[in-house]
């Protein structure tokens, strides 16, 4: 298809601002180009139309994490979702949803941001030896790629906005952040397995999550959290048992 | 360990139920389901001793005790995804209620299971 600038495309964008009453949404019509995508349409939203409508973003190039938006009502980096792939349109395009919204396509990340921590995404060293320069902790190519896939979260929260349970569970910690811990469990570097074990195997830990799998669909970067709960609900569950049956064996 | 979670349970008999229904239940309706009804000689002259039809299959009861095996693990499985996908359809029920009537009915429909082939 050629670039045909005459062609237009409708936009359905929620508003939403907090001296409103109501969240509204509002229409705005915006020029197809065959190579923008949703966010270079809100950028001309923006800049052309209403400058007063808010959203996040950064890189332009699925690397930040920070355009997630609910593209006619699928988790999408707003800088990676083609208006091509929507014509004729209308496009809607709302917050993430399970997040609450603070402003237009603005939501709120205080919670995930405590969850992630909770989880102690970083090498934990039992000798506190992080800190000591000189060391190195050397790695082979097979153990490293035992986590390399689930390092490559970009934190957007696509996943949280797909999952069923984090629709119903505030207290859920999540796919990406269960991803992240099961990132550092798995790297031989880290010793910190015993210090993420009371988050991870409580019921808002792995237990609540059911196997849907969206988180894993709705990723862009192919990071699959619902694999790496899988992984972590079996060793979860070997330690279960091994508590019930072998309490000796465990030290806490 | 506080707030340690005992899903383990119910998620490691799922996860029985789940293989047992993937790897036997395909093999199962293969060769009772067509080999058996076929009247495949392999299917039904190996255990038949003389009598004929798929019939004589389950008159063994070691194939009825694991029939019977099989169909139960498969129904705590689905029991188990039926419960989550209640709560994930924001069905507000207390956890515990859901657990019992969750894997109550699968014991109940397990148990007629049972009685079925027990009577056969
Ligand atoms: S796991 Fe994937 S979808 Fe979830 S926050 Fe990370 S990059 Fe985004
Ligand atoms: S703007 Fe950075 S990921 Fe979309």
């Amino acid at each position: 298809m050629s670039t045909a600038i005459d062609t237009m495309v409708r936009f359905e964008v929620f508003r939403y601002q907090p001296d409103w009453d109501e969240p509204t949404y509002q229409i705005y019509d915006v020029p197809y180009r065959e190579d923008w995508v949703v966010l270079d349409a809100l950028n001309y939203i923006k800049d052309t139309i209403d400058g007063s409508l808010t959203y996040r973003w950064s890189c332009r190039m699925g690397v930040c994490g920070s355009c997630g938006a609910m593209v006619n009502g699928y988790p999408k980096l707003t800088c990676a979702a083609f208006l091509s792939e929507y014509l004729p349109g209308p496009i809607r395009v709302e917050p993430l949803v399970n997040f609450n919204v603070e402003r237009d396509l603005v939501t709120s990340i205080d919670g995930f941001m405590e969850k992630l921590e909770s989880v102690q995404p970083w090498i934990i060293r039992e000798d506190g030896a992080t800190d000591d320069l000189k060391s190195e902790y050397l790695q082979t190519p097979a153990q490293h790629s035992a986590y390399q896939q689930f390092s490559m979260c970009i934190n957007c929260l696509l996943c949280y906005a797909a999952c069923p349970v984090s629709s119903h569970s505030e207290e859920f910690i999540g796919p990406a952040a269960l991803a992240l811990a099961q990132r550092y469990n798995l790297d031989t570097r880290d010793e910190g397995v015993e210090q993420r074990r009371d988050v991870i195997l409580k019921d808002e830990g792995i237990w609540e999550c059911s196997f849907v799998g969206e988180c894993s669909a709705v990723c862009p970067k192919h990071v699959d959290p619902a694999g790496a709960i899988q992984q972590a609900k079996m060793t979860g569950a070997i330690d279960y048992y091994r508590r019930l049956l072998m309490p000796w064996t465990v030290k806490s | 360990m506080r707030g340690r979670s005992h899903e383990p349970i119910w998620w490691s008999a799922f996860g029985l139920g789940g293989i047992t229904a993937a790897l036997f239940v395909p093999v199962m309706i293969f060769v009772v389901g067509i080999g058996g009804a076929a009247g495949w000689d392999a299917v039904t002259g190996a255990l038949a001793h003389g009598e004929d039809g798929i019939g004589a299959l389950f008159r063994h009861a070691p194939v009825r005790a694991v029939l019977g095996l099989i169909l139960a693990l498969v129904t705590v499985h689905a029991a188990h995804r039926i419960r989550h996908t209640l709560i994930d359809l924001h069905v507000h029920a207390p956890p515990l209620v859901l657990i019992v009537a969750s894997y109550g009915a699968a014991a109940v429909v397990s148990a007629l299971i049972a009685i079925v082939l027990a009577l056969f």
